[in-house]
């Protein structure tokens, strides 16, 4: 187990890492092709338990997603005339948006186990750690995995519910979308 | 306006589905409205392009200062002449409207043809592929329960995508579903998107709301051209009002397009309702965006309130209650184009001859129907729903909706662009007269659809009963218009007095009681069909109301016109004879509004009695009272002189009926027919009722003689002293006519002809003493037949067989001077042969008159 310090900000300030990309809205958004995988694995794993219907389309709605993370959050809202007025939203992009934020905390975790080694030779152990923190049967004969201590995972369900609010989920949507989070970050412990 | 509140839904069910929509016949008007405010545009460019050479041509063929009067008999060969000379620039300006109008439907279809793929595209709509195979699946059973041939194409939107919506041309429909509702293909939600849907394709809502954004994306363009063509024309001064109106137009358009939308939304939603259950579409509701309170968002919302389509879904016959806001666009929108309209159709009909054409006519045939159609099924629609599901819903909101619309629209039209005074009239106030004619038209019309729809489910089918109701509001509607319209523009020219004196004539046509008769035997039909032991269960026994019986109705009529006989006979006796010539007609005149007052009345007593359904039946009532105080006036006639004139019967027949429909209209709105029906059968009550109104009515009518049929001044034109042998000389030459313009020329001749009758039947009808008969005949009908002999005898016709029917005229005019000279001669010397000559001569001369007035047209 590796503690951290865990980041006493506001949510919205969670949601934008100087350090990484961000979009024009404050959306943090993978700088990297490799990342953007991290996000979109973990976003699967959290669809698969909140809205699995939306597995088949997910590569979809993460093109859609990466390209426009805002407009496909916050589409106008466009009053169809003879349409049926509804306003039907689906997980994915949401699930994508929250574990984008949580990809950059559980690779920052993983950043300090490999800090000894070199640069560009740590950036696929650390890759390959955060990914087993999530999706540690695909990867069995590799390093041990980290797991999450309470407080880390009480900040990666609160980071999660808080940003899933802010995204305009119900309470009771951000509330599956955070446990879901935490689950799938401590699938297997 | 939010629909009224309606009881409960009770009773055996009635598919609201089933009944034809009154939504359609809005899309339909507002786009004619729209193409209406397009031949403005086109007569902009005229003034633009050619508005110099217009001006020009006006002083080269009129004369410098030339004034704009009434046509008459002694200015028909100049007129006719400056009208050939004028034809060119005129069919021009109809060239340039009617090429505005085109412009708007060419642009309008090439945006219907480009729609579908621009809107796939931006909202980039993809085929889903093998994706969505269940969810194409079931839209494909969904199909085939609706009974859709050709299933929609099923079009996937972006991740951003989060409503469905239909979209597509005819034949080619599309319908964009949002991937949250292709991935559930199995879900309740899904079903009720897709039903919906198929429901707007069905009820063709697809091709209409786009026909009517197409056309409105072309004209909104296009009504900016004149804000720059003004300028370059140096009339910067027009722009102003120009400006205001279009600005009007452009939110009204968008209002009453809008409002019809969510008309259809509620309708999408009972479809939907209607195979997955209630509870379904309320449950798939609660996705739905919710709207707060009143708002000008919700104004332009293209979707009700959550709250009104789970009403509507919980209540369907909401969805068939015509509002407040229905009326006023109808209202707004047929007053809006009319105006414009008449000035198109006054070019058309006087760019070759510049006589009086019935324009009004014209735009009525266009507008009428579009309004009627429109309030007539809709308020058929609703007494229908009202049968089974709910309280009847108040008319007066409509009513007054209605009526604040064509203010509103008569004074927002394009056509008093550039005219002083509000909607482009002299005396502003007479803007009232087309309002009140439309409203009253209205009310009978709510009473028209009462009539049929208790017709409904007896002997008459739905789809029956909905055409009858239909066609009745459009005629009657078409019919208003055109009587409103001829009034309003004539009382604003001329007045009052000359407008008394056109009633005999030009205001009510031989087609008006044509008219009558029509809309009088519909409503037999159905009150006969309603006679019948009601076998079907679309109407609750427990909501049936009294409704006029035929029998109750025909004695209603008879009362009221036996009433108006003795009011004429009377006052006859109370007159004595007529001292003059002008009191003679005037009492003629008279009596036709006795006759019309007995029509008024029968109505008002039905209203009074059976509320809506009396107005409705008051089109049979009035009717045969006009019919009944016709017969007593000809009877007073024959029992006086013996004997009836030849002629006189159809004549009065057809004037009394004409002016008696005139006066029922009016009626209908100012009786509050809102008192509740009376259980028993109070044929007694009605009949009283009617004849008392016939006596006050007609008693009033006779006392107001002076204001109702202003006294004729006397005739300023030179009166020539020779009594046969018309003198051509005396008349500018007429260069030969071709048939088209012998044709207009022909209908001015008819109208002094007619003009003249009327006379020729005072004077056959009044009981004067011989010598004041001889002195109306020699001093007057004479002299006016000569004059109109005279000008008939001017004019040449270049076609032969033409020329050869215009000699039936002049011979049917020769014989009827020599015909009065013979009864003048055998009344002042007591002569029987003489008298026995003129009336033979009469006979002739009506064969005569009678192979050229339907000769004319064959030609």
């Amino acid at each position: 187990v590796y503690p951290i310090s865990l980041p006493q900000r506001e949510w919205k300030a969670a949601l934008v890492i100087s350090k990484h990309g961000s979009d024009s809205d404050g959306l943090s958004m993978p700088t990297e092709p490799a990342e953007r995988d991290l996000v979109m694995e973990l976003a699967q794993a959290v669809v698969e338990l909140v809205a699995p219907d939306e597995l088949p389309v997910l590569a979809v709605i993460a093109e859609d997603y990466f390209a426009d993370p805002a407009g496909t959050l916050h589409p106008r809202d466009r009053d169809h005339p003879l349409g049926f007025g509804m306003d039907l939203a689906l997980m994915g992009p949401y699930a994508l948006a929250v574990a984008t934020p949580i990809v950059q905390f559980l690779m920052s975790l993983a950043t300090d186990v490999a800090k000894d080694l070199t640069k560009d030779a740590a950036k696929p152990v650390v890759r390959d750690l955060a990914r087993r923190m999530f999706h540690r049967e695909a990867h069995p004969a590799g390093p041990d995995p980290i797991s999450l201590t309470k407080p880390q995972a009480q900040w990666v369900h609160d980071n999660s519910y808080r940003n899933a609010l802010a995204l305009g989920l119900s309470n009771e949507q951000a509330q599956l979308l955070a446990d879901a989070m935490v689950t799938s970050v401590n699938r297997g412990r | 306006m939010a629909a009224p509140a309606v009881a409960a839904q009770t009773g055996p069910s009635l598919d609201v589905l089933e009944l034809p929509s009154a939504t359609t016949m809005r899309f339909v008007l507002l786009t004619a409205a729209m193409l209406v405010a397009g031949l403005f545009v086109g007569v902009s460019m005229f003034n633009a392009v050619e508005g110099v050479a217009f001006v020009a041509a006006g002083a080269a063929c009129y004369g410098p200062g030339a004034a704009v009067g009434v046509t008459t008999v002694s200015s028909l060969p100049g007129e006719v002449a400056a009208a050939a000379c004028m034809a060119p620039i005129e069919h021009l300006y109809v060239l340039y409207a009617v090429g505005g109008a085109v412009t708007v439907a060419a642009g309008a279809t090439v945006v219907i043809m480009a729609a579908p793929r621009v809107v796939a595209r931006r909202h980039g709509l993809r085929d889903p592929g093998l994706a969505a195979a269940a969810a194409t699946a079931r839209l494909a059973t969904f199909c085939a329960d609706v009974g859709i041939r050709r299933p929609p194409r099923l079009l996937v939107g972006p991740t951003s995508l989060r409503d469905a919506f239909s979209l597509g041309r005819p034949g080619r429909y599309a319908i964009a579903v949002p991937l949250a509702l292709v991935v559930r293909p199995h879900t309740p939600l899904f079903e009720v998107a897709m039903r919906h849907e198929l429901a707007h394709i069905r009820h063709h809502d697809v091709a209409l709301s786009w026909l009517a954004r197409s056309v409105w994306y072309t004209l909104a363009p296009l009504l900016l051209l004149p804000v720059v063509l003004f300028p370059l024309t140096g009339d910067v001064a027009t722009l102003p009002g120009y400006l205001w109106r279009a600005a009007v137009i452009a939110v009204v358009v968008a209002l009453a397009a809008r409002s019809a939308l969510r008309s259809r939304e509620l309708s999408a939603d009972v479809a939907a309702a209607r195979r997955t259950g209630p509870d379904a579409v309320r449950a798939a509701l609660t996705e739905v965006r919710a709207a707060t309170g009143p708002s000008l968002r919700q104004i332009m919302a293209v979707h009700p309130t959550r709250d009104d389509r789970i009403a509507a879904v919980r209540q369907p016959g909401r969805t068939a209650i015509v509002t407040m806001t229905d009326g006023a666009v109808v209202g707004f929108l047929t007053a809006l184009a009319l105006p414009v309209l008449d000035l198109f159709f006054v070019a058309v009909f006087a760019g070759s001859d510049g006589l009086t054409p019935p324009f009004e006519a014209a735009s009525a045939v266009v507008l009428g129907p579009l309004a009627g159609a429109t309030l007539g099924l809709g308020f058929w629609r609703q007494a229908m729903v009202a049968r089974t599901y709910t309280q009847q819903a108040p008319v007066a909101p409509v009513l007054v909706g209605l009526a604040a619309g064509a203010l509103a629209g008569q004074l927002g039209s394009l056509g008093g662009v550039g005219l002083t005074g509000a909607g482009g009239l002299a005396h502003p106030v007479l803007v009232l007269v087309v309002a009140g004619a439309l409203t009253s038209a209205a009310a009978l019309t709510a009473g028209v659809g009462e009539i049929w729809a208790d017709a409904v489910g007896r002997v008459t089918s739905q789809r029956y009963a909905a055409f009858a109701a239909t066609a009745v509001a459009t005629v009657l509607f078409a019919t208003v218009l055109w009587t409103a319209d001829a009034v309003q523009g004539h009382l604003d020219l001329q007045g009052w007095p000359a407008v008394s004196q056109e009633v005999p004539t030009g205001l009510t046509p031989p087609l008006l009681s044509l008219v009558a008769l029509a809309l009088a035997v519909a409503t037999m039909w159905a009150q006969w069909s309603a006679r019948v032991p009601q076998t079907s269960q679309a109407v609750s026994p427990s909501l049936r109301t009294p409704a006029p019986g035929l029998g109750q109705t025909l004695a209603t009529g008879a009362g009221a016109g036996l009433a108006a006989a003795a009011v004429i006979v009377v006052n006859r006796i109370r007159l004595g004879d007529a001292a003059d010539s002008a009191e003679t007609i005037q009492r003629f005149i008279g009596n036709w509004w006795i006759a019309a007052s007995a029509a008024s009345a029968a109505v008002a007593a039905l209203a009074l009695i059976y509320g809506r359904r009396g107005c409705g039946a008051g089109l049979l009532a009035g009717t045969v009272a006009a019919v009944v105080a016709a017969i007593g006036n000809l009877g007073l006639v024959a029992a006086i002189n013996g004997a009836l004139p030849s002629g006189t019967v159809e004549g009065t027949l057809a004037k009394d009926l004409a002016l008696g429909l005139l006066v029922t209209v009016p009626t209908a709105a100012i009786v509050p027919s809102y008192g509740h029906p009376i259980r028993s059968r109070p044929t007694r009550l009605l009949v009283v009722c009617a004849a008392l109104l016939a006596v006050g009515a007609g008693a009033g009518a006779a006392a107001g003689r002076d204001v109702l049929a202003v006294p004729v001044a006397g005739d300023s034109q030179p009166v020539p002293t020779p009594v046969t042998n018309a003198s051509p000389t005396t008349v500018p030459p007429i260069p030969p006519l071709s048939i088209a313009d012998y044709k207009v020329v022909a209908r001015l001749l008819y109208q002094q002809r007619a003009g003249i009758q009327t006379e020729m039947d005072a004077i056959n009808h009044e009981s004067a003493p011989a010598t004041t008969r001889v002195a109306q005949i020699n001093d007057r009908l004479i002299p006016d037949l000569q004059r109109l002999l005279t000008q008939a005898a001017a004019i040449q016709v270049a076609d032969a067989p033409a020329a050869d029917v215009h000699r039936h005229l002049l011979s049917s005019l020769r014989v009827t001077i020599t015909a009065y000279h013979d009864l003048a001669t055998g009344l002042a010397q007591n002569d029987g042969a003489a008298l026995a000559r003129g009336r033979g001569e009469l006979t002739a001369e009506a064969q005569e008159l009678a192979i050229w007035v339907h000769g004319v047209p064959g030609l």
